[in-house]
This record gives structure tokens, sequence and C-alpha cells, in this order.
């Protein structure tokens, strides 16, 4: 109980750290979200700035900012989609974000998992060299490139998929797949490894010696020991997905959150960048604690160390 | 130990590739064919040919010589920004390794918020601060790219502070500066290159990332993610200007990963034998 506090005290400070980091940076970008094309006379300006409160001393706007966000659970305004609050946006894009990172994560576990422990098994035949290369390409491909050859073969040419959008279940099927590809790779090589790892320890060599078969073996002995580093890199890997999505979502015009942080970006709109950027920050201490917390159950030696 | 010859052969392809490259890279002014930002309008979107091997652009530039300077571009950017990203991951790593104490904490825990922070985000708004140049892109990336190789050789030189060695030379009354350098970093190198051989791909990546969101840096300029960008373009009509610009990236990067599986194998003590 106090070392769940613990991690959530220390999981609420590290925010607020990152919220002052990225407030400070974005503040750092030149230009404003008024200076665009057409130049507006200077009293607008100063109304606006009034409104949006960009006329007070930049400490006095980012304790404003917290101050809106925790008391009243408010991201504010966006400046440049007028009319529209920044919890308004990511309502609607969010749930995007998240569905196509719960697609990617998914298949990535299943692939990466699967080609990992076959690898291993196999180590050293032709199961074992087929998968690897298929990992490390997995990891040297640009998802682009992966997004480009996707598009021409199941759109241009066949015609089966849509080549963009996200409207029914035919648009999930590429951009999973190409965002998935990645950590599925990834996920492999870390496989493997901890699979090797753990089969050389005394007490798989006593299981197996009991006479026990080697499908018990492997699924009760090794897999659980195993599958500890692999909880770890997890965490942040989620995390890592629901960012990678960002050239994802911009080559396959997926109307998700990257895609509104870019705009963001490009626009100086400030709000919108701080409720982006922290939600992602969000997304990682909760995994990362999300992790710590599984630990105990898939490996009860962890607990103990704690208890100590 | 070292030999090439030790290694297995995709290993040796891979040297080769990567060799070939930076060759390419270095000799591109002489061997490009047309300048990087030569326009032909009258010859549009030209698919490949004798006179253009890789086709044109949709400005009539020469996609060969395009590529040819962008490794030049992409792979400086990449060499240098992975270099000093493990440099300055080396330094502030030892000094929180060796030093101890609140030292240590307050880095660590900087390094754990920097962590929460998505690098991409980072690299974006870090961009943006410093310009759309080298200096800009340089800043990002070791920003992005230190944490690392700082958490590692924190590790490193924490668990070489007590050996033996280290102790008789500190009670030998050697400088602190002295032991880290003399004593403690040489024992380092060999996990410092693994890391370097892995930043390297992990920053051709980001340049191209950067440029395909429009944040890298600014055409005509070219560069392998400014290519791949324009081709993107286009991509339906004339799907070369991405493929071959895509193509090379992968080639590279896969590279730098093979190299870097094949160094940690041989360096990590825990595997050799394996």
């Amino acid at each position: 109980m106090i070392r769940l506090f613990k991690s959530l005290l220390s999981g609420l400070l590290t925010l607020l750290a990152v919220s002052f980091l990225t407030f400070v940076l974005m503040k750092l970008v030149p230009g404003g979200p008024f200076d665009g094309d057409k130049a507006l006379p200077p009293e607008i300006i100063a109304q606006l700035e009034a409104k949006f409160r960009l006329n007070l001393p930049w400490y006095e706007q980012y304790f404003g900012y917290i101050q809106n966000l925790v008391l009243n659970g408010d991201f504010g305004p966006s400046i440049k989609q007028i009319g529209r609050s920044v919890g308004e946006i990511i309502a609607q894009s969010l749930p995007v974000s998240l569905e196509l990172g719960f697609y990617a994560i998914t298949l990535s576990v299943l692939v990466g998992v699967t080609l990992g422990v076959t690898a291993a098994i196999h180590r050293g035949r032709w199961p074992d060299f087929t998968a690897m290369i298929v990992a490390i390409s997995g990891i040297s491909l640009p998802s682009f490139l992966v997004a480009a050859l996707a598009i021409l073969v199941f759109a241009r040419y066949l015609g089966i998929l849509p080549a963009a959008l996200w409207d029914g279940p035919e648009h999930r099927i590429m951009p999973a797949i190409v965002l998935g590809l990645r950590p599925a790779a990834i996920l492999a090589r870390l496989t493997r490894s901890s699979v090797l790892e753990v089969l050389h320890l005394d007490y798989v060599r006593t299981a197996r010696s009991k006479g026990l078969p080697p499908r018990t073996v492997l699924y009760v002995h090794v897999l659980r020991n195993a599958f500890i580093p692999v909880l770890t890199v997890l965490g942040p890997m989620t995390a890592t997905v629901l960012t990678g999505s960002f050239i994802i979502e911009y080559v396959f015009s997926i109307p998700g959150l990257a895609n509104h942080f870019i705009q963001g970006v490009t626009n100086r709109d400030y709000p919108l960048i701080m409720g982006v950027t922290l939600l992602y920050a969000t997304f990682l201490v909760a995994a990362n604690m999300t992790v710590d917390l599984l630990y105990g159950v898939i490996d009860p030696r962890m607990k103990e160390t704690v208890k100590a | 130990m070292n030999s090439l010859k030790s290694f297995s052969v995709p290993v040796r392809l891979a040297v080769a590739y990567v060799g070939l490259i930076l060759l390419l890279a270095l000799l591109a002014p002489w061997l490009a064919p047309y300048g990087f930002d030569l326009q032909d309008v009258g010859k549009t979107y030209a698919p490949p040919s004798a006179q253009h091997w890789f086709g044109t652009d949709a400005l009539g530039r020469d996609l060969l010589s395009r590529l040819l300077y962008g490794s030049r571009v992409s792979m400086m950017i990449a060499l240098v920004t992975a270099s000093v990203s493990v440099l300055v991951g080396t330094v502030l790593g030892t000094i929180a390794g060796y030093a101890g104490g609140w030292i240590d904490k307050a880095l660590m825990r900087f390094i754990d918020i920097l962590y929460t922070l998505p690098s991409l985000i980072v690299l974006i708004l870090v961009m943006l601060v410093f310009g759309r140049n080298m200096t800009g892109i340089l800043i990002a990336m070791v920003a992005t790219g230190w944490l690392g190789t700082a958490r590692l050789m924190r590790a490193q030189v924490a668990s070489y502070k007590h050996r033996p060695f280290v102790e008789a030379a500190s009670a030998l009354g050697l400088s602190a500066p002295r032991i880290v350098l003399r004593h403690i970093l040489p024992n380092c190198v060999a996990p410092l290159i693994v890391e370097l051989s892995y930043q390297i791909p992990t920053n051709i990546l980001a340049e191209a990332f950067l440029s395909f969101l429009g944040v890298g840096i600014p055409p005509p300029f070219p560069s392998w993610g400014i290519l791949a960008e324009e081709g993107w373009r286009s991509l339906r009509i004339y799907p070369h200007l991405t493929i071959f610009p895509g193509i090379l990236i992968f080639l590279t990067m896969l590279s730098f990963n093979v190299i870097g599986d094949a160094l940690r194998d041989r360096l990590d003590p825990f595997l050799r034998g394996r």
C-alpha cells in the first residue's frame, strides 16, 4: 500500500517536472499563435493575447495553466481551433490513437513473443535464423517505407485495402500492421535472448531430469521467468508505440493525437501542445507503474526483495 | 581477435556496405552526374533511364545525384550527432557513477524525467527552438540521445569504483580525474563502441522522421529524409521517388544494426561462447 502511494507520488512529481520542461521549451520556440498569414491590427492581437492570458509573464501563465488543470481538470481552450477546448480535441482523437496503439501492441506481442520463443528453442537452426533475419530487418525498416510498399501493393495494385483515413475496420489493418512491425521485431529479439538465458538455468535442467515433457518445462518453467525482461520493456514500449504513431497517423491521414500535436506545433497552439505532451507522459508513467506492480505478480521473489 | 575475417559473412557485407556508403558520401561532388539542385523542367518525373539511373523528381532534378549528396548530409548528421550524444552521455554518466551521492541521485532523477517525455516531441520542439539547421538538429538529437549512454556508463563506472585496482590507484593518491581517465574509462570502451553503433541507425531514422514531418533541415538541401518526404507527395504515380531513398535508409540502418549486434556479441562476456 505504502509502495503504491510512493510510486503514485513520484509519478505525479515526474509529470509536474515534465509539464514545466515542456512549457519552457514550448515558450522558447520563436513565433507566436497570431503571426500567421495576414497581419492582424495590434489592438486585436492585444485583445486575443489578453483572452488567452498570453500577456502575462510566462511563470504566471504556467501556474495559471497548472492550477486550471489540477483544480478543474481543464486543459484550456485551443487557441487556433476556435471555439474548441483542448479537452474536446483530446476526447475526440485519443480513442483513435488508443485503438491504433492497442492493435499494434497486441499484434507485436503475439508475433514478437512467438518468433522469439521459436527462435530460442530452435537455436542455431533455420527457424532461428529466419526469425532473427525478420527481426533485424524489422527494426531497420523505416515505417514510411513499409507504409509506402503496403499502400502500393494493397491499395494501388490489388485494391483490397483503403490507402488512408479511419472509417471502417478495413482502415485499421494496414496502419496497425505497419505500426506493430518495429515493436514486434524488438520483442522477438528480446524474448529470444531472455528464453536462452533461462534455458541454461539449473532449475530447468532439474525439471527436465524429473522427466517432465518438454512442453511443460517450456510453458510452466521457462516462459514465466523469461517474461520478466519482456515485461520491463513492454511498459515504455506501449508509450513509444502510441507516439510512434506520429509517422503512421501522418502517412495514413488518421485523425489521432499525433496529427493534432503537429498542427499544434505549427500553429503555436500552446494549450494543445501541453495537453498532448502531458497525456503522452501520463501514459508512460502509468505504463511504468503498471509494470512495477506486475513484477510482484509474475515474480514473487521481487515482492520479497522490496519488503526486505 | 578483432580481425574482420573472424566475423560471419553478413557482418563483413555490412561493413563493406557502410564503407561504400561513406565513400560515396565523401566523393558525392565528384561522383554525382548532375548538381543536387540542377533543375530540368522539360524532364520532370522521368523514369529511371541511362541518363538518369534513378529517374528525376518533380523539378526534373536527377535522383541519383540527390541521393549521393543526401548520403553526405544524412551520414554526417547521423555520425556527428551519435558521437556527440555518446560523448555527453559518457561524461555525465561517469560523473554520476564516480561521484555517487546527491549528484548521482539528482542526475538519475533528471534522466528518469526526460525518459518520460516522448523523444519525438522533444526532437520537434528543440529543433524549432534552435532553428531548422545543423545546430538545431545536433542539439535536438543530443538532447534525446545521451540518456541511454549516461545510464550505461553510470552503472559501468559504479561497478569499477570499488574494484581492487581502482582502490589501489586511489590509495596511491592519484587524483579522481586521473583514476577515471586512465584506469576506469579504458575498461568501458567496448560497451561504448556498441552504444555508438546502435545510436547511428537511431539517428538516421530520427533525421528521416523530422524531415518527413516537415521540421527537419529545410530543402532544397537534400537528405534521405527530405528525398523520401518529397517523393511521398507523388507516391501513387511515381513510387520510385519514395522507394529508393527508403531502401537506402533501410540498408544503412540494417548494416549498422548487424555490426552493432556482432560487436555486442563479441564484446559482451556473458554472451561469449553461446
